[in-house]
């Protein structure tokens, strides 16, 4: 049934040279050492670039600022020592939406030394495409920077088994972001024999915060803010359950005054629209049935919506909306905090990091990593517990 | 609770503004109270946002999103006494509305409806060409949206006909056997919209045939999304379908499944009317406030119909605009009003799906 699609009609967005060139010449030959120099420079060249064309937009700035120089440096520290080489071919099945999500996955894997090839679906963000035009200007500014061309591939497809069949078989490994059932089904499309998936799948987000002065309000405010900002709180790693540890109720108030009236502040330059609107009243409506114990719902404005819940369920969490709507939950103790299996980032504010970071160490709580409250959307080469760099390379004996 | 003995008296058009909001504030309070009593998945969304809501006399309802029949089977009589579950199929959703009726909610839809029609149609049964396949109301349990509407509106017609084949090719002996049979009487026709223009008008002006009968009337509904994309307006489509079927009176209706039985339908203004039973407003949603005549926003349908689930106020997927209030030029009381279309697509950011 099968019959094979011509690769190179496809739409390829990077290189922007002759079709012939993109797919058929891909040489695994021509791996580069993990983290060799040629790669540190131009990477974090491309950073700066990033950030010089970034127009402001904060996602560009935050993916330019991840590839500076002392960051790529303090990566390919912590696999100091150690004889790695380059996987091979890396396909990487980007996430729909997350803007520059498909890009930290792209750069990893090159400062791996890996070729990738990366599908993006059929629909892109404004953002995706200024960063897929961004890079080829930039592989344009210098003839230093051509042997990217060869390194990476970017072609957009709308959902296609036989054309991700083909790619697959290029595939020394596959790095698939997604929902379950896309993992699932992508995974059972064969890669190479000895390949290997490396799949991100759905996950959840949330905050410890304890307050104790009004000093302190602001800040967690502007965190939460910078948590929730860029994907209007879509993102896996933005914090969708707030839990108050031992914080006082005037104090919580403050707080979500505060981020009511800086929402508001924003929704001219983020507006919703009435699908969101309604999208946002569908969800609280959905928690009070969803939950056996009671609810407090409230709009604060057309941009918060608080609700204060006494339990958290996989339903509660899989209906959420994203575009700030806070779950919102009272502890007494850290001993009380108690996560969804799927849950990937704790940010916490006021409270002590080690305490937390020792819970999820034991297995006590399954969350993936601790960070910070405003430090959610940071991206690291350890995503979701799982190295990348690791994955992407193979350690010599 | 209501007395639909006195309620179905009610003339359809010509409760005047000040009656009428006397009407639905506590008609729509008391079905409030009912289903607050009755489905326990309503009580938990009113506790959840207004805990105090029936502290104060006639508070208008607080409106349900309509998704939320999508992922909630809300019910507010006991498993053993419903009698069907309609369905609707969103037309961008792959998950469907399940709405469920007792006996008691179907028979009153139906009259609902006979009431609306019949000021329409008028009195007597008419022959009826039906611009559809007649497999599409086969199975009887689980009906689609357009069984649905078929199944209602097949009472006010007899020597029904079948205008398509079930491939949705035209079926053109049947309606030149209908039409020769027909084409001097007042004939009723009814069917979908989108279908009724593209596997019918379309497909006879392509085979250059036309139909013109003398006197008839055209019902249709369901959206006119598909046709604003071949840039087809009401105008457009009145005109074109006069040409193949005869000078006939040609009338949209706005309806949903969550709602069925109050239709609005379309006067000779272009205006859609609320019968008595039901009314609508026009919404913000930004701040859930209610609009004033003239602006566009969100449509929400009051209904004082539904007492086996709790859709007596609704939030829809429809962006509408409100015309007026007892002083349309067809002479009707009530509110009249246009749907200008859908509303648009939430943008998706999240780390969700990479399949499509």
């Amino acid at each position: 049934m099968t019959h094979k699609i011509n690769l190179t009609e496809l739409n390829w967005r990077f290189p922007l040279i002759s079709e012939k060139q993109h797919i058929a010449d891909i040489d695994s030959e021509t791996l580069l050492a993990p983290f060799a120099q040629q790669l540190l420079d131009t990477l974090s060249e491309l950073g700066r670039y990033l950030i010089r064309n970034s127009e402001k937009d904060a996602n560009i700035v935050a993916l330019g600022f991840w590839l500076r120089k002392s960051n790529l440096a303090r990566i390919a520290k912590q696999y100091a020592g150690q004889e790695r080489t380059a996987k091979g071919i890396v396909f990487h099945i980007a996430p729909g939406n997350v803007d520059t999500l498909f890009f930290y996955s792209l750069v990893v894997a090159l400062f791996a030394g890996n070729i990738s090839i990366l599908r993006l679906s059929s629909q892109t963000s404004v953002i995706a495409d200024k960063l897929i035009y961004l890079l080829n200007q930039f592989v344009g500014s210098n003839n230093a920077f051509y042997f990217l061309q060869d390194y990476i591939k970017i072609v957009q497809y709308q959902k296609n088994d036989q054309v991700t069949q083909q790619l697959s078989k290029l595939a020394d490994a596959r790095v698939i972001w997604g929902s379950n059932n896309t993992i699932s089904s992508i995974s059972a499309i064969p890669a190479k024999a000895d390949a290997v998936d490396v799949c991100f799948p759905d996950r959840y987000s949330v905050a410890v915060i304890q307050l104790e002065t009004t000093q302190q309000v602001i800040e967690a405010v502007n965190g939460l803010l910078s948590d929730t900002k860029a994907f209007y709180q879509q993102a896996c790693s933005s914090p969708k359950v707030i839990y108050w540890l031992n914080t006082a109720q005037n104090l919580q108030q403050q707080f979500w005054e505060m981020l009511s009236a800086k929402l508001l502040a924003i929704s001219d330059e983020m507006p919703l629209n009435e699908s969101e609107y309604i999208a946002k009243t569908l969800y609280w409506q959905q928690v009070g049935i969803l939950s056996e114990r009671p609810v407090a719902a409230e709009v604060k404005n057309q941009m918060l919506t608080l609700i204060a819940v006494e339990e958290i369920s996989r339903e509660i969490v899989d209906a959420h909306c994203g575009i700030w709507c806070f779950l919102d939950m009272q502890l007494m103790s850290i001993a009380q905090l108690d996560v969804l299996e799927h849950c990937q980032t704790i940010a916490c504010f006021g409270v002590d990091e080690n305490v937390l970071n020792s819970k999820v160490a034991n297995t006590e709580i399954t969350a993936k990593r601790v960070v910070s409250l405003g430090q959610s959307l940071v991206f690291s080469h350890i995503w979701d517990g799982i190295d990348l760099i690791d994955m992407l390379t193979i350690r010599e004996k | 609770m209501a007395n639909w003995t006195e309620l179905l008296e009610l003339p359809v058009y010509q409760l005047n503004k000040a009656d009428k909001k006397a009407l639905f504030s506590t008609e729509l309070f008391k079905l409030s109270q009912h289903h607050y009593q009755s489905c326990l998945a309503y009580r938990r969304i009113i506790d959840a946002v207004e805990p105090r809501f029936f502290f104060k006399e006639n508070q208008p309802p607080i409106a349900l999103a309509a998704n939320i029949f999508k992922h909630h089977f809300l019910s507010s009589v006991e498993q053993q006494n419903i009698a069907k579950i309609t369905t609707s199929s969103g037309t961008t959703s792959a998950q469907v509305s399940k709405i469920a009726l007792d006996k008691e909610n179907i028979a009153r839809q139906q009259r609902v409806l006979t009431k609306i029609i019949k000021q329409w149609l008028g009195k007597k049964r008419l022959p009826m060409l039906i611009i559809d396949h007649p497999n599409v109301i086969k199975d009887k349990r689980s009906y689609s949206a357009r069984g649905v509407g078929i199944q209602g509106l097949s009472l006010f017609g007899y020597h029904h006909t079948y205008a398509l084949n079930e491939d949705m090719s035209i079926n053109e002996d049947a309606i030149t056997e209908f039409f020769s049979r027909y084409q001097n009487e007042k004939v009723f026709i009814f069917g979908f919209t989108f279908m009724v223009w593209q596997y019918f008008v379309k497909a006879l002006q392509n085979l250059a045939r036309s139909y013109p009968f003398k006197q008839g009337i055209l019902l249709h509904s369901g959206g006119w999304k598909k046709l604003q994309q071949q840039a087809v307006s009401n105008d457009i489509f009145k005109q074109q379908t006069k040409q193949v079927l005869g000078n006939i009176h040609i009338h949209n209706f706005y309806g949903m499944v969550e709602q069925t039985g109050t239709v609005y339908v379309e006067c000779e203004q272009g205006h859609l009317h609320c019968p008595v039973w039901s009314d609508i407003q026009i919404i913000n949603v930004a701040n859930m406030q209610e609009l004033p005549k003239g602006e566009r926003g969100v449509i929400q349908v009051n209904s004082l119909l539904p007492t086996s689930y709790p859709g007596h106020a609704i939030i829809t997927e429809d962006i509408g605009i409100l015309l007026g209030e007892d002083d349309c030029q067809c002479g009707r009381k009530g509110k009249y009003f246009s749907v200008l279309g859908r509303i648009e697509q939430a943008q998706v950011r999240g780390c969700s799906d990479t399949q499509n």
